[in-house]
């Protein structure tokens, strides 16, 4: 069975960045202040929450993609690849959830709020969840094929709208980019988090290709335990 | 240096946790996919040589 040599360099080069980050985050990016001039410290976990976060929409996009692809050319390969990339963006999705709850609790007070970007951000963790529940509750490989796939399209449409309603309504979660001409944020501030995010979305491609690679040696395992049995 | 610590302390377990999970998860996840293809590389060497096997006798 050939490696993905490309998944692995992939993997290699996604662990030393975002560990190169993780050191950067503590001990070059200067820690941002409040108003009054308190310490930050908890602006910290934005150098990891907004990449996973990122990387959650940015793989997304292959549900969607694989989606559209399976449901044009019913190959069941493009079935399989758009479950790889939801169990990925499950992933993301929760460790974002994770790390966001701990940032809302030091910088709001409470654990939850419901505003704009966590209220859609929330339906997007449950579409993503209910992805894997239809795909359970339908026995027929072809159905079950055909309704992941329109439900993953379906699903994928609240990915940009959760992206982009801290800018299109009043909401209290910060738009570090996007909200003016500049971040706001210092260059070892913006070198740090750019190379958070390229590491983040380089492990997101090699998680993706190692669970593909995985399903490829399931399918050649069970192809070969028939032949043995026949 | 007392302010910072007194900014930093109370607000530590917050980013501990956060970066913990991150690590954890992105480890696992690693560990346990390969660990997953070393086991099924591993049963398809066997059930190879098994039909190559079969397939000389």
């Amino acid at each position: 069975m050939k490696r993905n040599l490309l998944a692995e360099i992939m993997l290699g080069l996604g662990g030393l960045l975002t560990s190169a980050a993780f050191f950067m985050t503590f001990f070059w990016a200067a820690p941002s202040s409040y108003p009054d001039g308190r310490v930050d410290f908890a602006q910290k976990i934005f150098y990891f929450h907004v990449p996973v976060a990122e990387a959650s929409f940015l793989v997304f996009i292959f549900t969607a993609f694989y989606g559209i692809k399976f449901l044009t050319t019913r190959e069941r390969i493009y079935d399989t690849k758009a479950r790889i990339a939801t169990e990925v963006t499950l992933f993301f999705v929760l460790l974002t959830m994770a790390t966001g709850i701990l940032w809302t609790k030091v910088e709001w007070g409470v654990w939850w709020q419901w505003e704009p970007r966590l209220t859609t951000y929330f339906i997007l963790t449950l579409l993503v969840i209910a992805y894997f529940v239809l795909r359970n509750s339908v026995e027929d490989e072809e159905k079950r094929a055909v309704y992941a796939s329109a439900f993953g399209i379906l699903a994928f449409i609240d990915a940009p709208i959760s992206f982009f309603i801290t800018r299109w309504l009043n909401s209290i979660h910060p738009v570090v980019f996007g909200a003016g001409n500049s971040s706001g944020l210092e260059p070892p501030m913006l070198i740090t988090f750019i190379i958070a995010q390229v590491g983040m979305l380089m492990l997101g491609y090699a998680f993706y290709q190692l669970r593909l690679r995985e399903e490829e040696l399931k399918e050649r395992l069970e192809a070969l335990k028939i032949e043995i049995g026949d | 240096m007392g302010d910072l610590y007194a900014a930093v302390i109370p607000q530590a377990p917050y980013v501990i946790g956060a970066y913990g999970l991150i690590w954890l998860g992105l480890l696992g996840f690693v560990y346990l996919v390969f660990g997953r293809i070393g086991r099924l590389e591993k049963e398809l060497r066997v059930l190879e040589e098994s039909v190559k096997r079969r397939a000389q006798s």
